[in-house]
Order: C-alpha cells, then structure tokens, then sequence
C-alpha cells in the first residue's frame, strides 16, 4: 500500500481506538475522583473503592455474578463437549446432521432480547407444570447454560476437524475400548478446545445483560443488572469504580483468552506433521 | 486368481457399518451419538427452539386483566401491530418497526465503513504486535453492555469536553448534556458493534491476495474503483459475516435506546422488553416478537445469498 | 498367520473401489501391495484392519473369518500413513497403549515396550512427546507402537512416504531384518516400485480397484502379465509383434524366439531397456537405431531411440546422438503380454 493511504489508515484506526476507549477512561478516572457530585475534578481518592467492598447490595451482586458464570459455565462446557462429539463423532445422515446443526446454530443467531423472550415464556410454561422454575439465579444459570452450550459446542467441533478421526482409528487398532478411547485419547486431545470453550461460556456470561435482565428474580441481582438499575435512579461515584473493576477483570480475561489461544495453536504443530 | 476355491461371496450384514473404527450397527451407533447429544440438544429445544415456536401460539391468545394469560384466540394483536388500537389507528408501532430497521441498517452501514481502515491496520501490523492490537479490539467487545452504555453517558454528559464543544459552537445549549438524543443512539449502537463486523473483516483482509491488488491498480488506477473490483469482492465473505453479526442484533437492541434515546426514541426491543416488564402483556409481546424473528430471517438469508453470490465471484 | 480375502466389493458412491478382489497372503511373507494412486489399495488394506466395511466378501485370518470383528479385536495391527500417534502421550506410552488396552500387567506392559523400542533402535527416548521426535524417529515409534502387540498381522500403509529419500532406503533395509528377525506376516501398502522390490517376498499391482498381477517379486518384474504392469514397472519398450508359432513372433525387427508361449495372433511383447544390447558385432544385431538423444545417468547410459524405443547400456564407451548403434535383444529377455 502506498504510504499515504497507509498513514490515512492509521490514523482512522487510532480515532477509532480513541472513539472505543475515551468513554471507558472516563469511567475509569471519575472511579477515583473525589467530588461526590457533579462532574468536576476534585482531586484523587480511593473512597469509593473502599466503600465498594462494604457494600451489602454490591457485594451480593457481585457474588451472584460469580456463582452464575462459574456454574453455568461448568455444566455447560461438560455438555456443549458431549453435545459437539455426539453429533460430529457419529453417523448421523447428511440430512439429520443438517437440522440439528440448524438448531445448535440457534442460540448463536437469535438476537438477545428474543432469546430472553423464549425463556420467560419457558420458565413460566414449566413453571405452571411442575411449580418450580421461579424466576431467580437458578432459572439464570439455565438460560445462560442454554447459550453457552453452543458456543462451547462450536468451539469444540473445531477442534475435532482439527485433530481428524486417524489418532481415534489408530486407538481402535491398538484394541482400545470405547471409554478407552474416549477418556485416553479423544478427551485429552480435546483439552484445548474444552478450555477455550470454558473461557468463553464464562466470559459469555459476565457479558450478558440482557437474558440475565429478564430471568432475574427479586433477590437474584449481578453486578450488570445493579449497574443498569442504578443508572435508572441516580449514578453514584461507586458506581464508577465498580465498572472500573469489572473492566479491569475483562482485561484479564481477554488476555488470559489469547494466551491459551495462543498456546494451543503453538501446540497444536504436533498434531498437524 | 488362478484358483477359484472362494465361498459364496457374503454380503454385509443388514445396518453394520464402520465409523471411526467402530463396527457396529448403525442403529446402534446412532443412540450412543443420541447420547452424548441428547442432554444439550433437548436443553436448547426447551429452552429455546420451542418457547420461540411458542410465541406464535401466544401472539394470538389476549392478555387477561392480571397480566395472565387468556387462550382466546383472536386477530386483536396482529391489529395492534398494524396500529389499530383502542383509540383508533396511530401509526406509532409502524413507526417504531421501522426506525429499528434504520438505526439497524444505518449503524451496520457506519460500523462497516469505519471497519475497513480498522481492519487493514490491524492486518498491516507485524506479527509481533498484531495479537495484542486485536487485544486491543476485543477488550470494548467483551466489556459489558451496560458499562459501555454507561461509560457514555459519562462522555457525553453536561461540561464534559465534547458538550462544551458542541455548546461553543451552540449546536446545545450550555449545561446540557448530549443525550437523550439520536446523536448519542448511534454513538453508543457504532461503539458498540463495531468490532462484530471489524473482527470478520480482519480474518477477511488478512487472508487478502496483494497481487490483485497491485493488479488492479494497474488497471484502474486508484480509489474507488480498486476497492470495487479488487477489494470488495475479496472481502465479501468475511463482510457478510460481519454485516449479519451487526444487523441481526443491532435492530433487537433496547439496552442503549432505554438508556442514551430516552422515552422518545423508541425500539422494537423497547417495545417489547415494556410487554413483558410494565404492561404485562405477553401476548402482544409475542406478536411483537414474531416481527423482530422475521426481521432477522430476513437479515440472515439476505446474507446468506450474498455469501452464496461472493463464492460465486471467486 | 496366513491371510486370505475373497470377492471383496467396495462401492463409494458411484465409485468402484475394489471390484471382487481377491488376495492371499501366506504366514510369514512380506507381502506389498502396489499401484497408482485411486487402485484401492489403501482401501484394501484398511478392510483387511477393520478400519473401513466391505460391501461383500470375506477376509479370513489364519483360517478363522474376520470379515465382521471389529477393529479392536482383529489381532491385527497397523502402521499409519500420518503415523497417527497419539500427541499427549509419551513414546513410551504410545508404545505400551495396546497392551495396556488388553489388560496387559503394567510391568509386563512396560517391559514389552521397552524391549520393542530396542528392536526398532529408539532406546532412550521414552519420555519424549512425539512432537519432538523427528520425522523417522517417529516412522519407528509407530512401528514399535504396532509390533510391541505381536500381532499375527501387521499392515503398513505408504509407512515411507513421509521420509526422504537417503533415510527411506535405510527404513526399508531395517523394515526387512525385523520381519525376517520376527517372521511376523508384513502386508505393506506402496506406489513406490523400488520400495516394493527391495522389502517384500511377493507383491500384488492393483489397478482401478482390481488386482492385476500377483506373484514373486522378481517373477512379476521379469514376467509382467499386462501392458499395465509392465508400464507400472516402467517396462515401456512395447513392441507390436503376430504369433507365428508357439514360441514364435515377427515383429517389425524380425521373427523371434520367445521363452513363453503366444497366447495370441496379435499382440505386444515388452523387453526392459536394461536387457537390451547396444553391439558391435553384424551378426547378433536384431536392428540398427539412430540414437535421437543420449542421456547419460553416471553408472549407466540412456538412448532413446528414433524409432521409440528405449535402451539403457553401459557408458564405458560415451554414445553421442545422432549416431547410429546396432542393437542386440537377447530373446529370453522378451516377455509376452497378455493384454
């Protein structure tokens, strides 16, 4: 590219990279600004991180946010794994294969606030048949499971096109079992792609706002959820440094993603002669 | 051979097959396949696939005086959705359907312009660096909505530098803040989308064959037209994904309309994320619903076509 | 132990993969099975390992059919063409796997591993992941993985191609001592002439899904049956010719004596360029040539001919082209094809 098209576009991309950053600096640095109210600059305090952690209402979110990426993600990388090898391990025919492929790719293109719809309407048709399925952290963890389940799933599958079907022929030949050949070959191999699955189910899950929105019950409140409510009734600086927090573990997270992806591809060489 | 001493040639037995090693009946094989499936795929189907079904049943039922329920079976909903409502015809929800599709089109449309510089820098980058500046993209992707949302309510709010601009210039009065307003909408919908369609198009640029490039601008010269013959197309695939990944959310959106548009600017996702809060009316909710699912069919196949004609161009 | 298939059908689709195929390999020899690329022999081999299904047909082992056991209980083994080795594991349990599969005592596991890995040479390298093995090192993790089970079978398929050229020829020399050293039945898979030539007893060449030819290394490559062998075997002097008699064609160089009997009236008879005489004495001279290009190939000199064929003599004296040679084709050299 010629170097002035070249300049033009890195100039447009760091406007854009100030454009996505400016606003959550903003965040960050009123988080530690001591004026209470309005907007201006009233010198540097930690205050509000500090009453952060004596927050009851905070800290319980914060709990509620925790317990919900950390089970949902659990059990739905446990079976969004079991989901991808049962459908791309066996032999489904083409048509068969195509329709549940369709309904994997579901939770993937619904919009959000459709998805939340469904499950309200879910819930609450179970809810009449078996009076359980209130609404609160349980009925959460089960709609963010259902679209984890997928996007662990599709991570999954490509990593099964990736380590091909030959090291599983071979374990058949070497007169391995099924479970020999499931928990000694195909598991292991798959390691991977189930980490990489599990980091995203679990950051999926800190993400969402609005599926968590529509199933929380009264007590079930996470942090997302007691951000957007107390925007509705009047910021205060805790709120600042909160966001700010919960930027700051995203970054983590991010980084934390690459690495492994990162170091599974350097790793997978092996696999690939 | 010479010798044909061979017993009657056997034909495999009914339904046995090899898959992966395996021998077994493929019947057989199947229900293990069920199996390991059947836990994940039954879960989506619940929750899921058959409540969105349902809400096709639900849009025709009416709502009860407590919020329930009522299985009478009426057109009133689809009427409503049309603008015929107890104070006669208005053309609010007509109204409202159709900004959700322009503000879903207009901001796909700003997100891909602004993605193609985005996209070749992060291309242009030395291996070494280039991981960290995709970091870089993905950590605004991964942040959550409701901070974003908020983190520019904060930007745009009386007397900070970008009011203070537009007030000196009295575009806004002085001391007021830039939302709520159509202004502040898009800023937070492009802010927001931007890297679905910047990440796809990256894999896409990325993957981009100089030398028709260089071709190109031999042919045509510069600007435009080499975008158009070379660029464009090489792109295409990657661009479909991206397109599909910001129109298909970006029209449901009610989270930055509630919080930067203010009552006035309205949604379809607004509309009925109030069914199924305040007015407890699930019915209509559903019926509105239905409309958002056929939007978004209709997103996707478009995309799905253009997919289809790009690997056509190649 | 002995293996024998008989009519084995294998359809993809509408592609005939193996077309009533038949094959017996006796204990103990070290059997290849050649061809082009698409012959089907990989899928041959495969359902000898109970990797893929026959439509039809029966594969026996030792006498006792196997035709519907599943892989994991053939007691046969295989070399794959991508090694297939298992990526988290160490060699030295790459190698026990088997046996371990079958309840094998740990201890006695890890001693049969350990002794198989002496035999194919990699002793110290137990503890190394086979990414960061070599290529060879391992080609000879795969084969000690297969041989440590002693199975009554083990099958290679293309276990060469993945090496290159000065390491293939001392894989191959290595591959013939350990199956002469275990007398073990080797069914190996090729495209590669030489390979089969210098490894293995008796060699099949398969052609679109049928076996062509099947026999004694040495009596395939001498005596091919068909044009397509002899061409595969780069035979390639075809030469048209009428029976005159039991042993007696005419060709276009004159009427001949040949070894075998003519089976038709009008037919080819082959003659490799190497058997061919370039001589300086009129009365053994079967035709006379003018040499339109002459190669020469260090221990040996290529002519090729004006009139299309092809002689390979020694190159004590240099043959420039353009000059005219008298050529002498020893009789009991000229082998008559059948089709």
């Amino acid at each position: 590219m010629k170097d002035r098209a070249k300049s033009a576009v890195s100039a447009i991309s760091v406007l854009i990279f100030c454009f996505l950053y400016i606003p959550l600096l903003c965040v960050a640095v009123f988080s530690v600004n001591a004026s209470k109210l309005g907007l201006e600059w009233g010198g540097f305090t930690w205050d509000w991180y500090i009453k952060l952690f004596h927050n009851e209402m905070i800290l319980n979110a914060a709990w509620n946010t925790l317990v919900l990426a950390v089970v949902s993600t659990l059990i739905s990388t446990i079976v969004g794994t079991f989901l991808a090898i049962g459908l791309y391990r066996f032999p489904w025919g083409k048509k068969v294969l195509g329709r549940l492929d369709l309904l994997l790719h579901l939770p993937v293109v619904t919009p959000d606030i459709i998805f939340a719809v469904a499950l309200v309407v879910a819930f609450s048709a179970l809810r009449a048949l078996t009076g359980l399925f209130e609404l609160g952290l349980g009925s959460m963890i089960m709609g963010h499971i259902t679209f984890q389940i997928a996007f662990v799933a599709l991570v999954i599958r490509g990593r099964l096109e990736l380590i091909g079907t030959d090291v599983e022929e071979a374990a058949y030949d070497l007169y391995a079992s099924h479970r020999r050949v499931l928990f000694k070959v195909l598991l292991p191999l798959l390691r991977p792609g189930i980490m990489a699955g599990a980091m995203l189910a679990f950051t999926l899950s800190l993400d969402d706002f609005v599926i968590s929105f529509f199933t929380a019950g009264p007590k079930s409140t996470t942090l997302p959820l007691f951000i957007y409510a107390s925007v509705k009734r009047g910021v205060t600086p805790e709120i600042h440094a909160l966001s700010t927090l919960v930027m700051i573990l995203t970054i983590l997270l991010v980084g934390l993603m690459q690495w492994i992806t990162n170091r599974s591809a350097s790793a997978d060489n092996s696999l690939s002669h | 051979m010479a010798d044909n001493d061979h017993p009657n040639a056997e034909a495999a037995p009914k339904g046995l097959v090899i898959f992966n090693g395996v021998m077994k009946k493929r019947r057989a094989l199947m229900w293990r396949g069920f199996g390991f499936s059947s836990l994940g795929l039954g879960w989506i189907l619940i929750f899921l696939a058959l409540p969105c079904l349902s809400l096709f049943v639900v849009s025709f039922a009416t709502r009860g005086d407590y919020g329930d329920i009522q299985w009478t079976f009426t057109l009133e909903n689809m009427k409503r959705l049309l603008g015929f409502g107890f104070f006669g015809w208005s053309a609010d929800n007509l109204l409202i359907f159709g900004r959700s599709v322009v503000v879903g089109v207009v901001t796909t449309f700003l997100c891909v312009v602004l993605s193609y510089p985005l996209a070749f820098f992060l291309a242009m980058r030395p291996d070494r660096t280039r991981t960290l500046w995709l970091t870089v993209l993905l950590i605004p992707f991964w942040t959550n909505l409701v901070i974003r949302t908020y983190a520019w309510l904060l930007a745009l709010a009386p007397e900070m530098p970008l009011a203070s601009l537009m007030a000196r210039f009295e575009i806004i009065e002085r001391g007021q803040a830039l939302y709520p307003s159509v202004f502040a909408v898009y800023i937070g919908m492009v802010s927001v989308f931007l890297p679905f369609t910047a990440l796809p198009l990256y894999t896409a640029v990325e993957k981009l064959d100089w030398t028709l490039i260089e071709a190109a601008r031999d042919l045509y010269g510069k600007g435009w037209r080499v975008f158009r013959h070379a660029i464009l197309p090489q792109t295409l695939p990657g661009l479909s994904v991206g397109i599909t990944l910001t129109l298909i959310p970006a029209m449901g959106m009610f989270v930055i309309p509630d919080m930067l548009g203010g009552a006035r600017y309205m949604l379809i996702g607004n509309l009925i994320q109030q069914q199924f809060g305040t007015s407890r009316d699930w019915p209509f909710g559903a019926a509105l619903s239905l409309v958002l699912m056929i939007l978004t069919l209709a997103a996707l196949s478009a995309s799905r076509r253009r997919h289809t004609t790009g690997e056509a161009h190649r | 132990m002995d293996l024998k298939a008989f009519a084995i059908w294998k359809r993809y689709g509408d592609l005939e993969a193996l077309k009533c195929v038949d094959l017996k390999v006796r204990a103990g020899e070290f059997f290849t099975l050649l061809g082009p690329s698409g012959c089907g022999k990989t899928t041959l081999l495969r359902i000898i390992a109970g990797l893929e299904m026959a439509d039809s047909g029966v594969v026996m082992l030792g006498g006792k059919p196997i035709t519907w056991m599943p892989a994991n209980e053939r007691p046969i083994n295989t070399v794959f063409q991508s090694y297939a080795l298992f990526p988290h594991l160490t060699v030295l349990e790459n190698v026990s796997f088997g046996l371990i599969s079958r309840k094998v005592a740990k201890a006695v596991a890890i001693a049969k591993a350990k002794e198989t890995l002496d035999l194919v040479q990699l002793n110290g390298f137990d503890d190394r992941k086979p990414h960061q093995m070599s290529g060879g090192q391992r080609q000879r993790v795969a084969l000690a993985r297969a041989l440590a089970n002693e199975p009554e079978l083990l099958l290679l398929d293309e276990p060469m191609s993945a090496l290159d050229a000065k390491l293939r020829i001392q894989v191959q020399i290595e591959l013939r001592q350990i199956q002469q050293r275990l007398g073990k039945t080797f069914i190996m898979v090729t495209h590669d002439q030489q390979e089969a030539l210098t490894v293995s007893d008796r060699m099949a060449v398969m052609n679109v899904g049928e076996v062509a030819q099947v026999g004694d290394v040495r009596e395939v490559y001498d005596r091919p049956r068909t044009r397509f062998v002899a061409d595969f075997l780069r035979t390639e002097n075809f030469i048209a010719a009428k029976r005159t008699g039991d042993h007696q064609v005419a060709t276009e160089f004159g009427e001949w004596t040949v070894p075998q009997e003519v089976p038709w009236e009008e037919g080819m008879v082959t003659v490799r360029p190497e058997n061919m005489r370039v001589t300086q004495s009129p009365e053994r001279c079967d035709f006379k040539a003018k040499v339109r290009t002459a190669l020469y190939r260090g221990c040996y000199q290529e002519l090729l001919l004006e009139n299309g064929l092809r002689v390979e003599t020694e190159s004590i004296r240099p043959i420039a082209s353009g000059e005219e040679v008298m050529v002498h084709v020893p009789k009991e050299s000229v082998v008559v094809l059948h089709g």
